[in-house]
């Protein structure tokens, strides 16, 4: 009798314990299934955030080229690619969170490359704490619009997105 | 001793059957527990998924528009309610289900103060004061009815260059005021001085609580720069409208169509004065980069040469009692924005100006 009362709490707390396992299993499945499909997203969401601020960056309505020119592409004027690159720096905390606030952590330079191989790059925003690791990058063509010598010279963006 | 024997058997099976119970109930609270919890997650993580993609779908909208300007796009059903305001100065939407209240930081968006349940419009138009500043959006619903006083000109005139797929209404006063309730969620009714009079007594009670008066002074000779007033019905008995309240200012102002279609579309004093002083911080960062190109072109000229002239001091200063003026642009106990207006037309003639000498122009 005192045996069967023993195998019966035995059976009970085996019981206990495979269903202990089982929602142990369950969260760390559960776990692992939920980091996979964040880091599928998190993937995904960065690569819209990569094309998102180049649609941003290139209808900049501040750095447009004036209405005068008709490139036909989108346009930058020099001198306001120069200026937005002076003042979207922390030391100028007013413009700095201003855009800050469009372009959050990325870093978007333009590198003009024709017809002069050798000509400047300006970083146009560049997010303060860069230093991160996980980066993601996307280029896109653009012209940038010299005023006084009216000349155009075909540009590459390139955006970089930190995690 | 067979009685004692009994008595403990018939003990144990009591422990046992307790012991069962306490199982069945620490087991079952577990599981219970467990999938609260986890319940509770996944609806945390679903509404702020929500609220993310809300935020990003208005900010790729506006990313998109900025490079297609001047478009009207139908956004589809909205099933859930969005409801806008304007909170310690911060342009903020809250769903239904979310807990906490984001803000719109950059996005030049108006919209009335709800919208869902409905079709979804969205229209644009570009902003420059007078260089470019920002593409705006105005988003509406097919439940809220823009209506357009017929007996006034320059109302019948806003309402022919309103977006043609907002619902909207160019109606007579005397329609206007025995309109019904049709299932509407909001009525802006855009009015002159002289309409609001004849009005603002006589809408029937079943859609008062529904109801703002967008007014527009309609007798002065052009009607920007100018003001406009936004008056709504007391919530609480006896129903009333509100429009003389002591130390209470009903105007804001504005300077140009886009601005006013802005007042339009919000219907709300307060939502449109914080977009107004998002596009205004705008201005004074498009300022400081038109300066600062002047200044870096100034030195590129001789002398003697007209294109100077256009480069230095005197746009600048312009450019800089402008950005001043943007500051306090709703902040007007000066009236700021008609020099603000002012300084506007100014830059405008300057920039005609270069175009005729030849010089690289203003914008």
């Amino acid at each position: 009798m005192r045996k069967k009362g023993q195998i019966q709490n035995m059976e009970s707390i085996s019981v206990m314990i495979i269903i202990a396992i089982l929602i142990v299993l369950g969260i760390v499945f559960g776990f692992n299934q939920r980091t996979a499909d964040l880091k599928i997203q998190r993937t995904e969401i960065k690569e819209i955030d990569a094309t998102g601020i180049a649609l941003k960056a290139g209808g900049l309505k501040e750095i447009k080229c004036s209405s005068a020119v008709d490139s036909g592409a989108v346009c930058f004027d020099y001198y306001r690619l120069k200026a937005i690159s002076e003042i979207s720096i922390p030391d100028e905390p007013e413009y700095y969170e201003y855009y800050y606030g469009l372009f959050k952590k990325s870093q978007i330079t333009v590198n003009m490359i024709y017809p002069d191989a050798d000509a400047e790059t300006i970083t146009m925003y560049e997010y303060a704490d860069s230093t991160d690791q996980n980066v993601s990058t996307s280029y896109f063509p653009v012209i940038v619009y010299e005023p006084v010598t009216k000349k155009n010279v075909f540009s590459i963006m390139e955006i970089r997105v930190y995690s | 001793m067979k009685n004692e024997n009994n008595k403990s058997i018939s003990k144990k099976g009591q422990l046992e059957i307790s012991f069962n119970w306490i199982f069945i109930l620490l087991a079952g609270g577990a599981i219970l527990i467990f999938f609260i919890f986890v319940i509770t997650k996944e609806s945390d993580q679903s509404s702020d998924i929500t609220n993310y993609q809300i935020v990003k779908r208005m900010d790729s909208l506006l990313a998109a528009v900025e490079q297609n300007p001047l478009v009207m796009k139908d956004l589809g059903h909205l099933s859930s309610k969005i409801d806008f305001a304007c909170q310690d100065g911060l342009h903020v939407y809250a769903l239904k289900e979310g807990k906490n209240n984001p803000e719109l930081k950059t996005q030049l968006v108006f919209t009335p103060e709800s919208l869902g349940d409905a079709r979804l419009w969205a229209w644009t138009k570009d902003y420059g004061a007078p260089y470019p500043v920002s593409s705006l959006l105005y988003l509406s619903d097919s439940k809220t009815l823009y209506v357009f006083q017929k007996d006034s000109f320059v109302i019948t005139e806003l309402y022919e260059n309103f977006a043609d797929n907002f619902t909207k209404l160019n109606a007579e006063i005397s329609f206007i005021r025995n309109m019904k309730d049709t299932g509407i969620n909001k009525y802006i009714l855009v009015v002159s001085k002289l309409g609001y009079q004849a009005l603002r007594n006589n809408m029937g009670s079943s859609i008062r609580s529904k109801i703002t008066f967008v007014v527009i002074d309609d007798t002065n000779p052009s009607l920007y720069p100018g003001k406009v007033a936004f008056y709504k019905y007391r919530t609480a008995a006896p129903y009333s409208i509100d429009d003389n309240t002591p130390g209470v200012d009903y105007e804001s102002p504005y300077t140009s169509e886009e601005m006013l279609y802005g007042a339009i579309v919000t219907g709300d004093k307060s939502l449109y004065e914080c977009i107004i002083n998002k596009l205004m911080k705008k201005n004074v960062v498009v300022d400081r980069i038109n300066t600062m190109r002047l200044k870096a072109l100034e030195p590129k000229f001789s002398s003697l040469d007209i294109c100077r002239t256009f480069m230095g001091g005197y746009t600048i200063s312009v450019i800089q009692e402008k950005t001043t003026r943007a500051q306090g642009f709703i902040d007007d106990t000066n009236d700021w924005y008609i020099d603000f207006y002012d300084r506007v037309k100014e830059l405008e003639r300057t920039r005609n100006e270069m175009l005729r000498q030849g010089c690289p122009t203003l914008y």
